[in-house]
């Protein structure tokens, strides 16, 4: 799960202001407006699985355009990114089940 | 050229709404990667605030496979124009390009054959900018009614991005704007004001919408799985 903060007009009160919009994986599942509070959820659970599947599946040539754009820079992000992945991956399974519980 | 300079950016707010992340990679790069992909298309200019130059670079370093030449905007959206084109000025007086595609980086899902359209009209014509005919719009008269008639029905278009113009025509266009502190809508109007150029309209598409609200992103979500899009 990541969150993001962003300025963004919002359909419930039509005003500029800062939303946060949370993602599970990549995709949004959660947009609130911190004006007005309004929140929009969205079920992202049945597109999730093969989403990831793909994600899996591009993975080794996602790293592998890393290596070869700037080898410097995934040799030194690899292990913590790699440490942090079950955590990362424990988040976005759970903002997968959030969405679907409170759409 | 891909305008990222003013996209939702407030004092002591979170990041520009051109970095957010749509469907694994940042709503600029849609645009980037797509413009990047048309052939005739031979360089990027990439117009961002001071603030937001790590985004971008991250975009060009994770988000695209086209280089991109990052550069900082101005106050305005035209002021960035006017200092991407200055970017651009050895290459526009060698004639090393002839023709500039102005888009807003808001706008991720414009397609290939748009951009192709919109090139090759710039090129016949000089000038050219994508649009949807306006045929539900109406105009309002006193209070609450509409005004008689429907006048304007029919004849009016909404006028989208990438628009594309004769580089040294342009070029001048914004020098001359600049000189006389003229501040237009957008590319069209600055083009209209000081040029010749007849600024011929394609067809725009409907997916081509520009992230405002909220729940555009939302859609632009919808689209992207509809559409069987993917981020690399």
């Amino acid at each position: 799960m990541s969150v993001e903060e962003s300025y963004l007009r919002c359909t419930a009160c039509d005003q500029e202001a800062e939303h946060v919009v949370v993602y599970a994986g990549r995709f949004v599942t959660q947009i609130q407006c911190t004006g007005c509070g309004a929140v929009t959820r969205l079920d992202v659970s049945e597109a999730y699985l093969p989403d990831l599947r793909q994600r899996i599946s591009s993975k080794p040539r996602r790293l592998l355009r890393r290596l070869r754009r700037d080898p410097g820079e995934l040799a030194s992000s690899l292990p913590a990114r790699t440490l942090s992945k079950p955590g990362r991956m424990a988040g976005e399974f759970r903002a997968v089940w959030r969405s679907r519980r409170d759409s | 050229m891909v305008l990222a300079g003013g996209s939702g950016t407030r004092v002591g707010a979170g990041i520009n709404k051109a970095f957010l992340q749509l469907a694994g990679r940042s709503i600029a790069a849609w645009g980037l990667n797509t413009l990047g992909a048309v052939e005739g298309i031979g360089l990027l200019v990439f117009v961002v605030r001071p603030e937001d130059l790590e985004h971008a670079r991250f975009v060009d370093a994770r988000e695209t496979e086209h280089p991109l030449e990052i550069i900082t905007g101005g106050e305005t959206r035209q002021e960035s124009e006017l200092l991407a084109l200055r970017h651009l000025a050895d290459r526009i007086d060698s004639g090393a390009v002839d023709t500039v595609l102005i888009h807003d980086a808001a706008r991720p899902l414009v397609s290939h054959g748009l951009v192709s359209a919109v090139l090759h009209a710039a090129r016949e014509s000089g000038g050219a900018v994508p649009g949807i005919p306006a045929a539900d719009i109406a105009a309002v008269g006193p209070g609450d009614t509409l005004a008689p008639g429907g006048e304007g029905a029919g004849s009016l278009v909404r006028v989208q991005t990438p628009q594309g113009f004769h580089a040294a025509t342009i070029l001048d266009a914004y020098e001359a704007a600049a000189r006389d502190d003229f501040v237009g809508t957008d590319t069209a109007s600055c083009a209209e004001e000081y040029t010749d150029l007849p600024v011929t309209w394609v067809r725009g598409e409907e997916t081509n919408f520009k992230i405002t609200y909220a729940q555009d992103l939302l859609l632009a979500q919808d689209v992207v799985s509809a559409l069987g899009l993917r981020s690399a």
